[in-house]
């Protein structure tokens, strides 16, 4: 078991919790999604397992070290993060982008050696991006600035990729383009992948389990035809979800509209 | 690429003409040849007895060489600390001066040139420059976090008392005299350059733009802002590395030369325009372009007219219409 979440309790101030009992368990080489409505607690959890937010009751362990006692630099070295809301800075060239995955490595005044930017080159490619090396980052499309992200996680070499709605500000090609590169990146590197998800039907399509999330609690947990039927789905977003069987495909659409 | 190589080599030796260029400028005129002949001389053997007349060896050796070489550490240490700033705030708008140095070091300038006559300007100016980063550091502080638009307000808020402190004490300084030693001492000048000031700011501008040399891929990062969490990066710990050692620096430039504008927000600019924005070279060219420009502006301050002109205005006159011209003709200024 790579990720371990135990009975989480978490808030942000000393008011109600904002993630309650919340246990999961992530294997490598599997992904896992977490769904639910706006509010639900979803990046709270991501945060929560990646230890920038440090539970109040219960713990994460994440191969085994508890990730709220870790320190940053650690906890780096196997845990990738991929930011929803990645604010571009300065216009740094894309390579340059995916060897910060490597801060974790040098020491405090060092600088990437060449073993660092041949990993971050070998994470480009890994991607597919290998082209957009010498590319100004802030001047790539959305899609592409994705892809470099992604590998500025995987060029920390971690056991776990956490990705936060990576597919928020995505086309519908790139969408499908970048979860599956993510499944195949799951398996061929045995990760573990844990991402937050607001379209049910990507889920159903990319992921091994879904996490239902509903008010800070995990409400459904199991496979996508277990945990995507219109009951539970309906319940979560207080509204009502049809599910549709069409060519073994699970098709959820509003309920309000019969197909 | 070959083409940025070379400009790259450029603007990091621009120092070394400047340098002797500076050296041949002045109102008492010493030969070039001479010069070179004199600085090879005391290079071999310090001690030597001096073969040239002596007034060539009191302007060299007294007055030119400790103004250039403090115009050289004064112009690395604003440039190189603005670029930092920049870096770990994000925003290419930042200055040198965003967390309150020039009005905290103004006013400990003010109150010893208004009250406290018989004591040295330096080190009181230097204490209240650092005084004024530690107030807006501390001010920004919540909760062991310190977030950068918080720095940034602390920052005016503190710019905006200590000025507020520098207008009470020009108010009640009742001799005219000392009102003008205070308004020349904020517009900047490295005439009063002498071998003590290098003695004395040399070691922490020195260590200070060392530290952010090591620290210069690390800034890349930083500029990341909350996100190099995620990378491993001890955020606020290495921010405030950073503040501390540009404070360090700027606090000892502005001591010994007032408050000298635009060097701290331009040369990095005009850098990043030409080569990029990748703070590992970005950083070591602040440091020689930045030393280059303060040494020609200051040329231009002492031999533009048979007087003084502050080199704070040549530095701003100057910089100012250059950057419009970088900006307009690069079309965004390097940070898009």
């Amino acid at each position: 078991m790579i990720v371990l979440v135990r009975d989480l309790c978490f808030s942000y101030g000393a008011g109600a919790f904002q993630l309650e009992d919340i246990n999961l368990e992530v294997r490598a080489g599997e992904v896992v999604t977490l769904l639910g409505p706006n509010g639900s607690g979803k990046t709270t959890l991501l945060y929560c397992i990646a230890g920038l937010y440090r539970p109040q009751r219960g713990q994460v362990l994440v191969d085994g070290k508890e990730v709220s006692k870790l320190p940053r630099r650690e906890a780096a070295k196997i845990i990738g993060f991929v930011p929803q809301d990645h604010h571009p800075s300065f216009p740094y060239l894309s390579l340059d982008v995916v060897a910060m995955g490597r801060a974790a490595h040098p020491g405090l005044l060092g600088s990437p050696n060449r073993r660092d930017l041949e990993i971050a080159r070998r994470a480009l490619e890994a991607v597919g991006a290998f082209h957009l090396a010498d590319r100004i980052y802030t001047q790539v499309s959305g899609g592409e600035r994705q892809l470099i992200l992604i590998a500025r996680a995987l060029a920390q070499e971690p056991k776990v990729l956490l990705l936060d709605e990576p597919t928020a500000h995505l086309d519908f090609k790139n969408q499908v383009h970048v979860l599956s590169l993510v499944r195949q990146l799951v398996s061929s590197r045995r990760l573990a992948a844990i991402i937050t998800l607001h379209d049910p039907n990507l889920a159903s399509m990319f992921s091994d389990r879904i996490a239902i999330m509903g008010e800070g609690r995990i409400v459904a947990l199991g496979s996508p035809e277990e945990v995507l039927v219109p009951e539970i789905l309906s319940r979560v977003y207080a509204f009502p979800v049809n599910v549709h069987k069409i060519n073994g495909l699970n098709l959820i659409t509003p309920g309000f509209k019969e197909l | 690429m070959n083409r940025r190589r070379v400009l790259v080599a450029t603007l990091a030796l621009l120092p070394v003409p400047a340098f002797f260029l500076s050296l041949f400028l002045g109102s008492y005129r010493i030969p070039p040849a001479e010069i070179f002949f004199m600085l090879a001389t005391k290079m071999v053997n310090p001690f030597t007895q001096s073969p040239w007349p002596e007034v060539y060896g009191v302007v060299l050796f007294d007055i030119r060489l400790p103004r250039v070489i403090l115009a050289m550490l004064v112009g690395l240490a604003l440039a190189v600390s603005g670029a930092s700033l920049q870096a770990i705030f994000r925003n290419p708008l930042v200055d040198t001066y965003i967390l309150g140095i020039s009005s905290g070091a103004a006013f400990g300038a003010a109150i010893t040139l208004a009250f406290l006559p018989e004591i040295a300007v330096q080190p009181v100016a230097f204490f209240f420059g650092l005084l004024a980063v530690m107030l807006a550091y501390s001010m920004a502080k919540v909760r062991g976090e310190v977030s950068t638009v918080s720095l940034i307000l602390a920052g005016i808020i503190v710019t905006a008392f200590f000025s507020a402190m520098v207008s009470l004490v020009k108010f009640l300084v009742t001799d005219p005299h000392q009102l003008a030693g205070i308004v020349y001492w904020l517009m900047g000048s490295l005439s009063l350059a002498s071998w003590k000031y290098v003695v004395q700011v040399s070691p922490l501008i020195l260590c200070g733009s060392l530290f952010l040399f090591l620290m210069r891929w690390r800034l890349n990062i930083l500029s990341m802002g909350e996100e190099a969490k995620l990378l491993g990066v001890d955020v606020n710990r290495e921010r405030f590395l950073v503040i501390v050692a540009t404070a360090v620096m700027t606090a000892a430039a502005v001591s010994v030369a007032g408050i000298i504008g635009w060097v701290g927000l331009i040369i990095p600019h005009i850098i990043r325009m030409a080569v990029g924005a990748d703070n590992k070279v970005l950083i070591p060219l602040s440091m020689s372009v930045g030393a280059a420009f303060l040494l020609l502006a200051d040329d231009l301050a002492r031999s533009l007219t048979s007087y003084e002109i502050p080199v704070g205005i040549i530095t701003t006159l100057g910089g100012a219409p250059f950057f419009i011209y970088l900006l307009r003709k690069t079309g965004g200024g390097g940070w898009r």
